[in-house]
């Protein structure tokens, strides 16, 4: 028997309005999978789409941004057809979300015991002192002592607030977690200390995670599978071991190069890879592929036509899939 | 003769004292005392890299801060080519004025957000400290200096930066600009403090090189601050690991990456996250956060962190010892 995906993401286009009438695209045809009780990465430089995919899936997009076509379905239900009634059912109880920044994201005059106990009480009708007792249970499983619950968050440190920002988004026990950025912000020896308990609340909760970031070392630490995004669409997608042993995509590899990895080299005198330009900006895509102006692998046809993307074969069941016009030319040579 | 290095820092103090209640200065209460920096010594050939590393609240900032005599530093001495720093603008002989020193010392700040003054054009904000310092002569030589200092940093054609607000500019150009009105004044010794945490992969990559182009062509010494080790081995010649105000270990970077003695210095590489799933290796993940430098653990500081800590170590200050290949570390097992 297969297991049926938790969230299928599928054709996810996402559109804002600018200023002036003109129209971004920061979203296009973007199609990925999440099972349940694994973990996926969305990886690429900032302005690519990664936040912006999950605030379509939590339809929490500005008044400014609109889904203009795809589906998403979590557990079967199309969540682009609820109403926003019937969204909030959803959203927080099986789905909930880490924002970038746990710096700013508590509330700085409210205690965090307070915080979560709203949460809570927010989705579930439960008596205050039922709640309270879950308020307990929650900071323990972040690994906070109960005792700091009546402490505001400028008394704790980045890596508590973290913690806690981690135990309100677990207040309604959801299958699935999205963390925007849940470390950038913080010192490596915090950082590998959230990230381990996540995988030590994963393990106990069985849940799924969406882990958005640009750092690669993060994702290929937490990860099963990896969507690399580029310019509002996926330009590679599959496994982690695939995706960064064998990348397919010129934009992997060279993010892959330009990432200083100690396990490789230790060297002061030679320069660390970079890829050239900047992203694009929404508002004025490149015809054909989006990073043809970047890519130093870039061919006639990439400035013309967008390239699909293309599955690879692997061995097993493992999913490969990368958008680059090159791998249709070995396909066509093979073949 | 040799040359002196750039800097030479002795045995340097910085201890601020704490706030005291009118009731405790009545009752002659002696006033809690912060050990920011604790008998730091290191110095800094001309064109070489230090790198200092270690978690927030280990001194990193402060040592930049008192460097450029933006502290009083409480004891200690601070060279600069060989000659003191007058400590406030009292005009002794034989040392350097602040002015002086900080026209050949200059500072990159982490977050080129809120380092530079959103109401000024590129132009003015890297002319100023041309202005500042009289060292044009007239419009044109201004103008000609921070057309070149920009393009240095990358940021060509200048002419198209000027007149823009860093508003316009993306996170990278923005590094880009403070440094070059760093750079602007020629200085001998660069201060960078965490120059490339809050940028992207393929951006920090970028930095990274611009800085070290930099040093190649000017020759400049940089002082680089980071609680990153996975940055440090593609740039820094010697490295600097600080724990509460010391350095518990220091030498060549190669070495000590390769070798580390300090247990510290094993967790803190241990955290650096591997760009490659086939490489998840056991992290050495240190419970709690630094200590607060108010009450110092008798004996070595690191021992209630120290997975390796032994009785002898919590009566034993350990100093830096020799372990050969000028590698130093501060641990009793260290050979």
């Amino acid at each position: 028997m297969t297991v049926q995906p938790l969230l299928s993401v599928r054709h996810l286009t996402t559109e804002f309005q600018l200023a002036g009438k003109q129209i971004a695209r920061a979203l296009e045809d973007v199609s990925f999978d999440v099972m349940p009780g694994k973990t996926i990465g969305l990886v690429g430089e900032s302005g690519c789409g990664k936040t912006t995919t999950l605030m379509s899936i939590m339809r929490l997009l500005p008044a400014s941004g609109r889904i203009t076509s795809g589906n998403v379905y979590f557990n079967g239900i199309d969540l682009l057809t609820l109403s926003e009634h019937e969204m909030r059912a959803h959203r927080w109880k099986e789905m909930s979300i880490i924002f970038q920044g746990a710096m700013n994201a508590l509330n700085p005059v409210m205690k965090i015991g307070d915080q979560i106990r709203e949460a809570i009480l927010l989705h579930n009708l439960m008596p205050r002192n039922a709640a309270e007792q879950r308020v307990g249970e929650l900071l323990e499983l972040v690994g906070i002592p109960r005792l700091r619950r009546d402490l505001y968050p400028h008394q704790y440190s980045g890596g508590m607030r973290q913690r806690a920002m981690i135990a309100m988004a677990l207040a309604c026990s959801p299958d699935l977690l999205f963390a925007d950025e849940p470390t950038t912000a913080l010192d490596v020896m915090i950082q590998a200390q959230v990230l381990e308990l996540l995988k030590e609340i994963q393990k106990k909760l069985g849940l799924a995670i969406v882990l958005v970031t640009h750092d690669l070392g993060v994702v290929a630490e937490m990860c099963d599978d990896v969507v690399v995004m580029y310019g509002g669409k996926v330009a590679e997608y599959g496994s982690a071991e695939l995706v960064y042993n064998q990348p397919q995509h010129p934009y992997t590899q060279r993010l892959l190069e330009a990432f200083p990895d100690l396990s490789r080299s230790i060297d002061s005198s030679t320069d660390l890879a970079t890829i050239p330009g900047t992203p694009p900006r929404l508002n004025a895509l490149p015809p054909g592929c989006r990073f043809s102006p970047r890519c130093h692998k870039s061919m006639e046809i990439c400035t013309q036509i967008a390239p699909d993307l293309i599955a690879q074969n692997t061995a097993g069941n493992a999913q490969h899939l990368a958008a680059c016009h090159l791998l249709n030319k070995l396909e066509i040579k093979n073949s | 003769m040799s040359a002196k290095p750039v800097l030479e820092v002795r045995n340097l103090f910085k201890h601020f004292p704490m706030r005291q209640s009118m009731l405790d200065m009545l009752r002659r209460r002696q006033a809690e005392v912060v050990c920011a920096v604790d008998g730091v010594s290191f110095s800094l050939e001309k064109g070489e890299v230090l790198a200092l590393v270690g978690e927030s609240g280990c001194g990193k900032t402060t040592i930049v801060r008192t460097l450029i005599g933006l502290e009083e530093a409480t004891s200690g001495e601070i060279l600069f080519k060989g000659q003191e720093v007058e400590s406030q603008n009292q005009n002794e002989k034989n040392k350097i004025s602040l002015k002086q020193l900080r026209q050949r010392v200059q500072i990159v700040f982490q977050d080129p957000y809120e380092s530079l003054d959103p109401r000024a054009t590129i132009f003015d904000i890297v002319s100023e400290p041309l202005v500042v310092h009289g060292m044009a002569a007239n419009r044109d030589e201004l103008h000609a200096r921070v057309k070149m200092s920009l393009e240095e940093a990358g940021l060509r054609p200048a002419e198209d930066y000027l007149l823009r607000y860093p508003h316009e500019l993306s996170g990278g150009q923005r590094q880009r600009v403070v440094i070059a009105a760093a750079m602007v004044l020629e200085p001998e010794l660069l201060l960078a403090d965490e120059p490339v945490s809050m940028l992207d992969v393929s951006i920090r990559a970028e930095i990274l090189n611009l800085l070290n182009a930099l040093r190649r062509s000017r020759g400049i010494s940089i002082l680089f601050i980071t609680h990153d080790l996975g940055t440090v081995g593609h740039f820094a010649n010697h490295l600097a690991v600080m724990y509460l105000g010391r350095i518990v270990e220091i030498g060549p970077t190669a070495e000590v990456l390769k070798n580390p003695q300090h247990p510290y210095t094993r967790a803190l590489l241990s955290v650096v996250p591997v760009p490659n799933p086939k490489l998840r290796r056991k992290m050495i993940i240190l419970s709690g956060e630094t200590p607060n430098p108010i009450n110092l653990p008798n004996g070595c500081r690191f021992h209630p962190r120290c997975p390796l800590a032994m009785d002898e170590c919590k009566l034993n200050d350990q100093h830096l010892v020799d372990v050969g290949n000028k590698h130093q570390a501060a641990c009793l097992l260290a050979q």
